[in-house]
């Protein structure tokens, strides 16, 4: 059996946050929260270790024979010079030592942003090339309605109470089909629970 | 939480659980099949094409947390990971990973080393092979980039939380000509890919990769009871919306 130890430690610590969840005995929710607060410290080691390997893998890219990544080397910098500056002014919770950081992130998000708006509208217009036959249409079709509808051009000339009640059930629509594809994300959730409940599932090596 | 919605998401767990151990022990019995999603057909002869051409495929992860919402499609693209893996055996380039995460990015290198530790991977790992793209939206999506522009990537599966921000990666993907399936869990990213000319996971979709990919008998079995009880809450909805216009209320 592969990893019998970490399966058995997964099967129970799974079942024990499980039943915590729907069963509110003291005990269990007490070892419950033991369990959580130990995944979630761990979970800030693991990015500790995610950063590091970031930047190996960028020393690593900067030292390949074959074509180096030049860019890496701002990557490095950076990231050391953002280190540095953390460490010197106090670290991540000084307003000063955010508002610096701030001021680096809010303007590369802010262009990427506008970037994406362009890329989203090119899109759009290219909607015919996803070639997804008369949902193509559909898609159009509803992205222009309700961009009127939700725009509220209908709502304020329109007093008449069976266009109002059709308009309610229009806008309602975009619920329910969210709400379809919600439902079945949570299924396939419950689902890959179990799979790692019933020691099927196993994301850790043997 | 009253107790009765704590006894209906108990019967809803242990439901689950004997509709996977029944389709599980069916499906010892003669494999079990499914309607077809052509987007998970072609994935499956990309895996085939990536072995022989000598190009690498490449898993996104997203950047959602490991304990939240986001863990169940994170877990997908573990098991999806490990079976490419599995059948890389000979490949030039082995498939490599990007998360959001540090969890996320500790089981994909801990998948991918334990493949080269079983031989699936002959290449030397290293930390380019899986790592942390970025821990924001945008810093993400401009973090796998490099994977499309200069690590021979033929096919990338973009999974786990990406919102519009798969916009940025479709297009630099379409530029350099590399197959993308989409499987993001985010509706908004689902319905930005669809406007796109990529292979597209809708809703649930996204966790049957590893069933398609013929992972194990379990990941058909518990695809088959998602299926089930998607039906089953369909048929209660129907009831429940007739009785209410009836007027009677059970709840």
């Amino acid at each position: 059996m592969k990893a019998p130890i970490a399966t058995l430690i997964a099967i129970l610590s799974g079942l024990i946050v499980l039943l915590a969840y729907f069963l509110p005995i003291p005990a269990l929710m007490g070892i419950s929260q033991l369990i959580i607060n130990w995944a979630v410290s761990l979970s800030g080691v693991a990015m500790l270790v995610a950063i590091i390997s970031l930047v190996a893998s960028h020393w690593q890219k900067l030292q390949q024979k074959r074509n180096p990544e030049r860019y890496s080397i701002l990557v490095i910098f950076g990231f050391f010079l953002t280190l540095l500056f953390g460490v010197v002014m106090g670290g991540p919770g000084n307003p000063e030592f955010q508002k610096v950081v701030t001021q680096f992130i809010l303007p590369v998000e802010a262009g990427l942003l506008g970037a994406l708006a362009a890329g989203l509208i090119y899109a759009g217009m290219r909607l015919y090339r996803a070639n997804r036959g008369w949902m193509t249409l559909v898609f159009g079709i509803s992205t222009v309605l309700f961009l009127l509808l939700y725009s509220g051009i209908f709502t304020s000339s329109l007093d008449i109470p069976i266009i109002k009640e059709g308009l309610g059930i229009l806008q309602r629509l975009p619920d329910a089909g969210g709400r379809g594809i919600v439902i079945g994300l949570a299924l396939g959730t419950i689902a890959a629970g179990l799979r790692i409940l019933l020691g099927v599932d196993r994301p850790y090596s043997s | 939480m009253t107790s009765l919605e704590n006894l209906v998401g108990l019967m809803v767990v242990f439901l689950t659980a004997a509709f996977m151990v029944v389709f599980a022990l069916q499906d010892r019995k003669q494999n079990l099949s499914f309607r077809r999603i052509p987007a998970l057909e072609k994935l499956d002869r990309a895996v085939g094409i990536a072995v022989e051409d000598g190009s690498r495929l490449h898993i996104s992860f997203g950047w959602g947390e490991f304990l939240g919402f986001h863990g169940a499609s994170i877990l997908t693209n573990t098991a999806l990971l490990e079976e490419i893996s599995k059948r890389s055996v000979g490949s030039d380039r082995p498939p490599a990973a990007t998360s959001g995460n540090g969890t996320s990015t500790l089981l994909a290198v801990d998948v991918l080393q334990s493949a080269n530790r079983h031989g699936y991977i002959n290449e030397r790992m290293d930390s380019r092979r899986g790592r942390l793209a970025g821990v924001t939206a945008m810093s993400y999506a401009v973090g796998v980039l490099p994977a499309l522009h200069r690590e021979n990537t033929s096919t990338m599966v973009l999974g786990g939380a990406l919102g519009a921000e798969i916009r940025l990666i479709l297009d630099a993907a379409e530029d350099e000509q590399v197959q993308v399936v989409a499987a993001s869990d985010s509706l908004t990213g689902q319905s930005v890919a669809f406007s796109s000319p990529v292979e597209l996971l809708i809703g649930e979709e996204i966790f049957a990769v590893p069933a398609y990919l013929h992972a194990g008998g379990m990941y058909s079995a518990s695809l088959l009871a998602e299926d089930s009880l998607r039906w089953l809450l369909i048929a209660i909805i129907l009831l429940g919306a007739t009785l209410r216009s009836i007027g009677l209320q059970i709840l």
